[in-house]
């Protein structure tokens, strides 16, 4: 048998005949202490070799050593620990306890509980939770949900809106939410405990009620109840901080905040500046809408060379005040006046807008079940129980089945049985007892074990046959929300460079055509309408070519003529290109190869 | 009157829009109307929970009127609501 | 003489359970949405907020603001119209109550701070916190309470509770075997098991929420829980500003309105 190679830091450094031996032999001298705890010993048998890690940098955790089929953290410890005798360390010091890395845990095989522990393991650990970061820590039952949907809500978590920090009145965030009247979760796990996730709630409980509605909630839409918004579920503000400084620039001038005089160039209209008072800056508690100005100012001229025929310095300034991004609006929250590093004015505007739940905004559970507003019912039509309970939120069954997050179901049941006892439910993961329990405070409430109530309809007053599954679940609201989506061009700004339609909202752009869509219209033979969506509502340009040589030629304003510039003035005809191709042959031009273009009849 | 609009009125059928009205009254007549022998068939429709308006269609067997039919129905159930009021009040 | 029954299940200041006997389904659903959308209550509409240096919005402040409960009762709004129905330009003793409310911190401002011109519409709890002020801070509002409905927002809604469930009815296969089960699955304890006239009792009809636990624990199909067409019980319960017979006496009247749009139409219109 050849040596096993040994790597450390994944640098080569040596070999050894044992390797079974050698690895065991280094742990367990890194359990008494002998060797830096910091160190982590890998050895793969399918190619003879040994990993050893000590950098910094490694995510590693740390589980309970077993051996013999028994842990080494014994009762005895746990008490010392208790009275504060023992502390951490000196479990890792004696070797009871170790951290493992990525590389060293696929040597190890780890038992999740006391229960399966049996001689092939060679871990135990502290507690199953303790593999969840924080994200993830806060799904309630998420080991009873398929793990792609954990994953999404992981990452919808960070998008959900809730209290980001106590002094947000005192901060000028460019972009901020902010829900009125967020409420921490009846079903919380134990990592919502630890990360204080209560200080700082990200959401709202729902009462939810599982059935299809007149085909508004298909397809991962929800239908969602008018009254409980208007009594304030789901609201919230959104702010953002517009800012702009009085510049100095070199040679004396600056800019200067004010209302711009009628005859600077760029003047928008009287009512653009309506909301300003004398000092050129909007009031605090201004209503303003897109378009309006928030901080008047204006500029000197930018190129101080431009001397006009007469010889005198233009000296018209520019208009270059600060406006309401196009498409919002919003009340002025809060007005600051400070000075940057270089001693000029600065001003910070921040405008406050409340969104009310509207078509179109993104609601999640914690479960990976996202979906947009699909209807908002008016509290009379939506189904009511016996006791006059009327569901917030009304998700399609067929959400559940397909994707398999049972957690929604559990934590729906859970937050029913917190709601009748008026206590919390603990909902962490890897906790086997918890349904039996819940079932029997659902029944000794006097409702049915499996959540399920008989529901009225309230359009036509008859009981709905089959019984309904209505549960409380926390839902988090999403920052997407269509206002600040929702947006259309019939024509506008165009690009400098390449005279095509600006990109994205902000910049007022086009919606990109792309080469999928390119392939439908080709599909469908439409060769006149891919042309007029390429050509003609982009950037077509008429360029005159010279018949002889097949370069542009060139139009002289002034004197009005056309002329090639190799071959002077002779015969030239208009072609209809694209401005991006005609970019191209400037391209090439520059690269010295002479792009020629040969012409013949259109007939 | 504004409120109810017509749009088809023939001898034994009579369609209208209720303007400013929900399903609470539509569906009440459209009960009572059907317990009519008279009515071969009484209908109301609102196309969407939050823009539409009810669009009632009754249909008469023949000789007899749609409106007055109508007119009965609703009677009638001014009949159950004074009735209805007047053991409330005795609470 | 009378088609339908009422019977007073259980009544106080708020909520009142009534048994209706012998009504049809579409009649007590009319009532039931008439009284959450069409009887007319007072909250506050308009809030002039002339001075506010809390922490809370101005726009928040006014949500809670609209839904604080104002005393509605019908004796007390005899005579107001509807904001819309009124012929001022803003609004008049006729279709308004002016509230005023001011405070300095450091203080929690409670709705009974709120100040009404109206010494009869007020709030109807006193202990309804609005908002803290701190040190300093000042609070000036003045408000319009205006009548309105329930259908164009939840603040006009008077009513908390407003349903009915079917009065329930059970019933058992005799052709087969009894099942006790069936019995020990009810979470509500309705029904009892007696082994000795080999029978099972039924405790309270009423209280069946007809979740038919008892006929998924039952094998054989002994048992059967349906419901009687035509009987009902109905609960409502108010937030203060009527009380429930209130709100049913007014929905009644809101709902015959209605109906006798639909005579006028018939009689009066183009024939």
């Amino acid at each position: 048998m050849s040596k096993a190679k040994i790597y450390i830091n994944g640098e080569f450094i040596g070999s050894c005949e044992n390797p079974e031996e050698f690895t065991n032999e280094m742990r367990a001298k890194r359990r008494s202490g002998e060797v830096s705890h910091e160190m982590n010993i890998t050895y793969y048998s399918e190619n003879n070799e040994i990993y050893i890690f000590n950098d910094p940098g490694r995510a590693r955790r740390p589980l309970i050593v077993v051996e013999n089929g028994k842990p080494l953290l014994k009762d005895d410890h746990l008490n010392k620990m208790a009275k504060k005798s023992l502390k951490w360390d000196d479990l890792t010091n004696k070797g009871i306890i170790e951290y493992l890395d990525a590389e060293e845990e696929e040597n190890s095989y780890i038992s999740m509980g006391l229960n399966d522990l049996n001689e092939n393991h060679t871990h135990l650990e502290i507690d199953p939770t303790t593999m969840l970061g924080i994200c993830a820590g806060i799904i309630p039952f998420s080991d009873h949900n398929s793990s792609p949907r954990n994953t999404m809500e992981a990452g919808m978590t960070k998008q959900a809106l809730g209290l980001y920090v106590s002094n947000y009145a005192l901060r000028t965030d460019t972009r901020a939410h902010l829900l009125h009247h967020p409420q921490t979760p009846i079903v919380k796990t134990r990592i919502i405990d630890s990360t204080n996730y209560d200080e700082r709630p990200s959401g709202q409980n729902f009462v939810v009620a599982l059935m299809s509605y007149e085909g508004y909630n298909m397809e991962d839409a929800m239908v969602i109840n008018k009254s409980s918004l208007e009594r304030g579920l789901a609201r919230s503000s959104f702010f953002r901080a517009y800012d702009t400084a009085e510049k100095r620039y070199p040679g004396g001038q600056e800019d200067k905040f004010e209302i711009p005089d009628k005859n600077v160039k760029g003047y928008r209209s009287d009512e653009a500046y309506r909301h300003l008072d004398n000092d050129g800056i909007v009031n605090p508690e201004s209503y303003v809408s897109s378009g309006d100005v928030l901080i008047g100012k204006t500029s000197p001229p930018r190129f101080l060379e431009e001397i006009d025929e007469f010889g005198t310095v233009a000296d018209k300034r520019r208009e270059t005040s600060v406006t309401v991004r196009h498409g919002e609006k919003g009340i002025v929250d809060a007005v600051l006046l400070t000075e940057t590093v270089e001693g000029s004015k600065l001003a910070k505007i921040r405008v406050r807008d409340t969104r009310q739940p509207e078509f179109g905004d993104k609601f999640a559970s914690r479960h990976g079940q996202k979906g947009v507003v699909g209807l908002i019912l008016s509290q009379e039509d939506i189904p009511f129980t016996e006791e006059g309970i009327v569901p917030d939120l009304i998700v399609n069954p067929h959400a559940i089945p397909s994707r398999m997050s049972v957690g929604q179901v559990l934590e729906m049941i859970a937050g029913k049985a917190g709601c009748i006892e008026g206590e919390r439910v603990d909902g962490t993961p890897f906790n086997q007892e918890i349904e039996k329990e819940l079932k029997k405070t659902l029944i000794d409430n006097g409702f049915e074990s499996a959540g399920c109530e008989s529901l009225y309809d309230g359009v036509t007053g008859r009981r709905i046959e089959a019984e309904i599954f209505v549960g409380v679940a926390y839902y988090q609201k999403l920052h997407h929300m269509t206002t600040d989506k929702v947006y259309a061009r019939s024509r506008g700004p165009v690009q400098v460079l390449t005279r095509q339609p600006t990109e994205g909202r902000a910049r007022e752009g086009g919606l990109r055509f792309g080469e999928m869509e390119r392939d439908c219209l080709i599909a469908h033979g439409a060769a006149l309408t891919l042309k007029e969506r390429l050509l003609d509502e982009s950037d077509k340009y008429e360029a005159i070519v010279c018949s002889h040589c097949g370069m542009l030629a060139v139009l002289d304003k002034n004197k009005n003529k056309i002329y090639c510039p190799l071959c002077g003035d002779i015969e030239t005809y208009p072609v209809e290109i694209s401005y991006a191709f005609k970019l191209l042959l400037d391209e090439l031009k520059s690269l010295c190869i002479f792009p020629k273009l040969v012409l013949g009849d259109k007939t | 009157m504004d409120s109810i609009e017509i749009i088809n009125d023939k001898t034994l059928e009579l369609e209208v829009i209720v303007h400013n009205e929900s399903h609470g009254i539509c569906n009440a007549l459209r009960n009572k109307l059907m317990k009519n022998k008279d009515v071969e068939y009484a209908v109301y429709n609102i196309d969407h929970p939050l823009i539409g308006e009810p669009i009632m269609t009754i249909k008469t067997k023949r000789g007899k009127r749609p409106k007055k039919v109508l007119v009965k129905a609703a009677k009638d159930l001014n009949k159950d609501i004074s009735e209805f009021k007047s053991l409330v009040e005795g609470i | 003489m009378f088609n339908m029954e009422i019977e007073v299940k259980s009544q106080n200041d708020d909520e009142l359970v009534l048994i209706i006997r012998d009504a049809e389904i579409p009649f007590v659903n009319a009532i039931r949405r008439s009284a959450m959308m069409s009887v007319p209550k007072i909250a506050i509409e308009d809030v002039n907020i002339i001075r506010n240096d809390s922490s809370m919005f101005n726009e928040v402040l006014a949500h809670r603001l609209g839904l604080t409960p104002l005393v509605s009762s019908l004796k007390h709004v005899e005579g107001m119209a509807l904001a819309d129905e009124c012929d001022c330009n803003d609004f008049c003793p006729k279709c308004g109550v002016a509230f005023s409310l001011n405070a300095v911190g450091p203080k929690e401002v409670y709705s009974k701070d709120l100040i009404s011109s109206d010494s009869k519409i007020k709030p109807v709890y006193d202990t309804i916190p609005l908002v803290k002020l701190k040190e300093g801070e000042e609070l000036k509002i003045e408000a319009v309470a205006k009548l309105g409905l329930g259908k164009d927002h939840a603040k006009w809604m008077p009513t908390t509770v407003c349903a009915y469930k079917q009065y329930p009815e059970i019933t058992f296969n005799e052709n087969v075997e009894i099942d006790y089960d069936c019995a020990d699955a009810c979470p509500r304890g309705i029904l009892k098991g007696d082994r000795r006239s080999k029978k099972i009792k039924i405790l309270d009809i009423e209280d069946c929420s007809m979740c038919k636990s008892c006929v998924r624990a039952s094998v054989n199909n002994y048992i059967n829980v349906g419901y009687q067409e035509n009987n009902f019980i109905f609960k409502i319960e108010t937030d203060g500003s009527m009380t429930p017979k209130e709100v049913l006496l007014k929905a009644c009247d809101e709902l015959g309105e209605k109906s006798d749009k639909f005579i006028k139409f018939s009689e009066g219109g183009n024939k």
